[in-house]
């Protein structure tokens, strides 16, 4: 839920150092950037997550800009955490299943009640086949509801190679659904 | 309607409109219709948003940002962080290159050229000062973004310009550009240039290049040279080149290279720090810092590109060339005779 007309408010005391605006900003996002985060595969998405706003909070008082910028310049943030997390890493990520995930925060939402277990890994299996870049943009467009341009800005591309990244990305997901059904 | 989850059992297109690209990506997945399979990886994928932190964490990080974002004002007040003087911005500028730069942003202003000239393709007027602007580093410039380019020219059916292309992207380094020679000649010798395996083979080679090139990424330029020789093995039917030797062998002095990917954390936070900036902060490209705080306006993208010639050699060890190479370039270019 954005904030919407009280953006520019909340903004202004967060920059004051107001902790209800902090909370504020990080209950809108947490759950978009922890998602994201998540389905990129990083194990303690949680963690990753609030370092990204402390990160936000250290910079904030040079931040200027609207409710959107907002949310793309804090998603720059937790792609450049995600980077630094997966190179620590030295190894491929898989996906966190939202299955694994503690029903308690994961589950507000009935529709992942209703996920078909079995279909659920299926598609993450076929997500993980992906390259990293297909991976960032479909999970940035699907889960942090940006356009091909925000997108663009946020892992650092040209609009066009987020097109041809997306496309790919779900052809090649479509395939990889199509060789597990035919080998099934 | 049928259930979400319904797609098993379909037989699907191997093609998909934009439009149903952006209606499946953005909309609402409908569980049935010609694309009933990616609209289930759509809501499967939704339901990551459902996320809710708990109090005690909601707490525990609004009391340390505010804290955070107090300790940022009062350092800004004291004037301790001000942007980097202008000639960190400006290096080993050619007076040719410096004169045209000059003479266009006195004419047009910056932030609009260089926006405008960012998303200039090759064949394109404003691409020769696309390229004069990413060599003195402004816009996002460098490696990555000739091989979106070449990803652009591969995606309008162009292989080999795109193999080209991807070629100059990592021009000065000895053992992948090598590797990419390869690709190149088997390509030329390929009984069916533009078949859809071709294509493949070289966008497969684009990916490859794409996700390892550059200072984020952990692999070594022999490596990375290795990598690409492996993929342009396939292209060609190898008829009469039989086993020829792969041209990845490493220059000396390439193993030394510092890993990337061993770099401790801590070091990490300082040499990152610079891209966890608001973008406009440390970019003063002639605006007022509004306009660059969003990412998404082109001017500044690619966070990791813009701002590499301050921290080249910030978290320096061993013998080998920063790992940050300030260019951004192929791994290992500092390196070669």
């Amino acid at each position: 839920m954005p904030l919407g007309p009280k953006f520019e408010a909340t903004l202004i005391e967060a920059k004051d150092g107001a902790e209800w605006a902090w909370a504020a900003l990080y209950r809108d996002l947490a759950g978009p950037v922890t998602g994201y985060l998540a389905s990129r595969g990083a194990r303690d998405a949680e963690d990753l997550a609030s370092e990204t706003f402390l990160q936000v909070a250290r910079n904030i008082q040079r931040f200027e800009g609207d409710e959107a910028a907002f949310r793309s310049w804090v998603f720059v943030i937790a792609h450049r955490r995600l980077i630094d997390w997966r190179r620590s890493q030295g190894r491929r990520p898989s996906t966190v299943p939202i299955t694994a995930h503690d029903g308690e925060r994961w589950g507000g939402d009935v529709e992942v009640e209703a996920l078909d277990h079995v279909v659920t890994v299926e598609l993450q299996q076929a997500f993980e086949k992906l390259t990293d870049t297909q991976r960032d943009v479909l999970a940035l467009r699907i889960i942090g509801h940006f356009t091909l341009e925000e997108t663009a800005g946020v892992v650092g591309k040209r609009v066009g190679a987020v097109k041809a990244a997306q496309r790919r990305g779900l052809l090649a997901l479509r395939e990889h659904l199509d060789l597990k059904r035919v080998t099934q | 309607m049928r259930r979400w989850n319904d797609y098993r059992g379909e037989v699907f297109n191997t093609t998909i409109s934009e439009q149903e690209i952006e209606r499946l990506l953005t909309g609402s997945p409908a569980g049935d219709g010609p694309h009933s399979d990616l609209a289930a990886f759509v809501e499967m994928m939704r339901a990551y948003e459902s996320y809710l932190p708990p109090d005690h964490l909601v707490d525990r990080v609004s009391a340390e940002a505010a804290t955070l974002a107090l300790a940022g004002r009062a350092t800004d007040v004291t004037g301790t962080k001000v942007s980097p003087p202008s000639r960190r911005r400006w290096p080993a500028l050619s007076p040719r290159v410096a004169v045209a730069a000059l003479s266009v942003v006195m004419a047009v202003g910056m932030t609009g050229v260089a926006a405008a000239a960012d998303s200039a393709a090759p064949g394109d007027p404003l691409y020769g000062l696309d390229r004069a602007l990413e060599r003195i580093g402004i816009g996002s410039g460098s490696a990555g973004e000739r091989l979106d380019e070449a990803d652009q020219l591969l995606t309008e059916g162009q292989t080999m310009q795109a193999l080209e292309h991807a070629a100059e992207a990592i021009d000065g380094d000895a053992a992948s550009s090598a590797a990419l020679d390869i690709a190149i000649d088997r390509f030329e010798t390929a009984a069916n240039q533009n078949s859809t395996a071709v294509q493949e083979k070289v966008a497969a080679i684009l990916t490859y290049m794409s996700e390892n090139i550059g200072p984020d990424r952990g692999v070594d330029g022999r490596e990375f040279g290795q990598g690409i020789a492996d993929i342009a093995r396939g292209i060609a039917p190898p008829s009469e080149t039989g086993d020829e030797s792969p041209a990845h062998s490493p220059s000396p002095g390439m193993q030394n290279q510092p890993d990337g990917g061993e770099q401790p954390d801590s070091g990490n936070q300082g040499t990152r720090s610079g891209n966890s900036d608001p973008p406009g902060s440390r970019d003063n490209q002639g605006n007022e810092n509004s306009g660059d705080g969003n990412p998404a306006t082109g001017s500044n993208q690619g966070g990791g590109n813009a701002d590499p010639h301050g921290q080249s050699g910030a978290s320096g060890k061993g013998s080998g060339p920063p790992p940050e190479a300030p260019s951004g370039i192929a791994p290992g270019r500092g390196n070669r005779p």
